[in-house]
């Protein structure tokens, strides 16, 4: 019996309950000694670490098909190396970003960037690229350093928190309402919205929270049209791509990539970073001591708790590894397995803060991270301003549950400190 | 074969022999030459292979695509005089004795 199957018979792993109608058969092209186990789907909740699961993956094949590894009910290839993930993020020949999220099936907008094919994709990315330079996010600074410490601010006194709710989504949320130009009165339904379209895996949920966003978009950028500010929105009817102006759809599409990019990948990170440092005490201790090794510790700790698979569609066949792809088959990256191979890494279950090594946590090739820069100063502030203004603190309970989807993230958790 | 010389803040030089065709991005991340991140890989994404192109080099060099051109922006340590994402620039004969100056930091 292998882990995953061993794992769900345990109940460590509770994976969530699929309608069989929407299982799809395993491709006639699919070798069948390479359909393998595969524990990151969507809605799966875990009461151990997705790192349990690597050294059997990566003892495994190359490349491998996992039923039910794309939005919880599709097949899709998983390369486990990280080479091999490197070609397929820049092989923009083979593979398309066509319908990457995961979140709904019809839609009359796409993603933009994210979901952007070339010619277009330059042409967008041209276009968002100056509202995301080192330069720009650097004139936000004191913003998002008073942000995280009015967070902080909400619950030192008590001398304890639940991490995730009262900082990993609190904190993050009103850096994106701001650039976007929103009011931060809807916070609550917002962080309601982001939960059902990525945790969940009922579909019911996931288109609701689909349309209230796109709705919700619509109605801004109306808005925004009459009266523009200076954010994001205002920013994206102003622009041109080749002489044009965007259209509507393609408007809530930029809008809808940066809410569904921007939001729950600092939260994730900022889990596993402060998770990380409650239970290893040293490490903490380390970086209040020495604050100057915070950006190197970030990428060390961005590496080893990668919390993002992305997707690409197989559009055109091809060979990798030996493993024929054909058109339509969906590959999943999964950076977190990146992240821990062991032909790329010596010993990648340490964690060593100096190591600065590269990781592939923000992608690779032309659809790389946007935000990359903005996302890197939120962690930073946030670390910054924590360790200066909490003491020591510690987990307060060691039943920590973990999201396996497409993104990692530990569900909650309650730090304590002597206030 | 052409020559290229990368300068270093501290004063080094780093001189490479770089075959036609290949990038200067390349070259450095093949060769030693510290400084040159590129997290993206060559795909003017990430804007962390930025070189400043010595002033009397500069007109020499095919202008920047309007991707290029988008993140040349400077970094946090200011202004990087004829800044260029070194993934970009792809060496041709005419590039022979190219210089170019490392920014010292690229995000």
């Amino acid at each position: 019996m292998q882990f995953g199957e061993q794992l769900i018979a345990s109940g460590l792993v509770d994976m969530p309950k699929t309608d069989a109608t929407r299982l799809r058969p395993v491709p006639a092209h699919v070798p069948p000694e390479l359909v393998r186990p595969y524990p990151y789907v969507l809605g799966a909740k875990s009461k151990v670490r997705p790192h349990d699961f690597i050294a059997d993956i990566h003892a495994g094949p190359a490349i491998f098909w996992a039923e039910r590894a794309h939005s919880g009910a599709d097949g899709a290839w998983i390369p486990r190396r990280f080479e091999d993930m490197q070609v397929i993020f820049k092989d923009i020949e083979h593979f398309s970003n066509g319908s990457i999220a995961s979140f709904h099936e019809e839609k009359s907008w796409h993603l933009i960037p994210g979901e952007a094919d070339p010619p277009l994709h330059a042409l967008y990315r041209a276009m968002a690229n100056p509202e995301f330079t080192v330069k720009r996010i650097v004139v936000l600074e004191h913003k998002i350093r008073d942000y995280a410490r009015q967070a902080v601010a909400g619950f030192r006194d008590r001398g304890r928190c639940e991490f995730m709710k009262d900082f990993a989504f609190e904190f993050p949320i009103k850096v994106f309402l701001d650039l976007m130009g929103l009011r931060h009165d809807r916070i609550e339904e917002f962080l309601l919205w982001e939960h059902n379209l990525i945790y969940e895996a009922d579909r019911g949920k996931i288109e609701h929270a689909v349309a209230a966003i796109a709705s919700f978009l619509r109605e801004e950028i109306e808005l925004r049209r009459k009266n523009p500010g200076d954010d994001l929105i205002s920013y994206g009817i102003k622009a041109q791509i080749d002489g044009r102006k965007l259209s509507d759809n393609e408007l809530v599409g930029f809008c809808f990539n940066l809410y569904a990019g921007g939001l729950d990948t600092v939260s994730n990170n900022l889990g596993w970073q402060f998770l990380h440092l409650a239970e290893r005490i040293d490490h903490q201790k380390m970086l209040r001591a020495n604050p100057e090794a915070i950006p190197d510790a970030i990428e060390e700790m961005l590496r080893f708790y990668a919390p993002v698979t992305i997707s690409r569609v197989c559009k055109k066949d091809t060979v990798l590894n030996g493993v024929s792809m054909k058109v339509g088959d969906r590959v999943m990256l999964n950076t977190f397995l990146a992240g821990h191979d062991p032909e790329i890494y010596t010993d990648p279950e340490a964690m060593i803060f100096d190591r600065r090594a590269r990781h592939l946590s923000f992608g690779y090739g032309p659809h790389l991270c946007l935000g990359m820069h903005l996302a890197r100063r939120e962690l930073r502030i946030a670390l910054e301003e924590f360790l200066s203004q909490v003491p020591q603190f510690r987990l307060a309970a060691q039943d920590v549950k973990y999201y396996l989807g497409a993104l990692l993230q530990p569900v909650e958790f309650e730090i304590v400190w002597n206030s | 074969m052409v020559q290229i010389t990368y300068c270093d803040t501290d004063g080094t030089k780093y001189v490479r022999e770089i075959p036609v065709g290949r990038t200067l991005m390349e070259c450095a991340m093949n060769s030693g030459v510290p400084g040159i991140l590129a997290e993206c890989g060559g795909s003017a994404a990430c804007g962390t292979c930025k070189v400043s192109v010595d002033p009397l080099w500069r007109d020499r060099l095919p202008a920047p695509s309007m991707l290029e051109e988008s993140m040349l922006e400077a970094g946090e340590e200011g202004v990087i005089p004829n800044a260029r994402l070194s993934c970009q620039i792809l060496m041709s004969e005419e590039l022979d004795g190219l210089v170019v100056h490392l920014p010292g930091r690229q995000r």
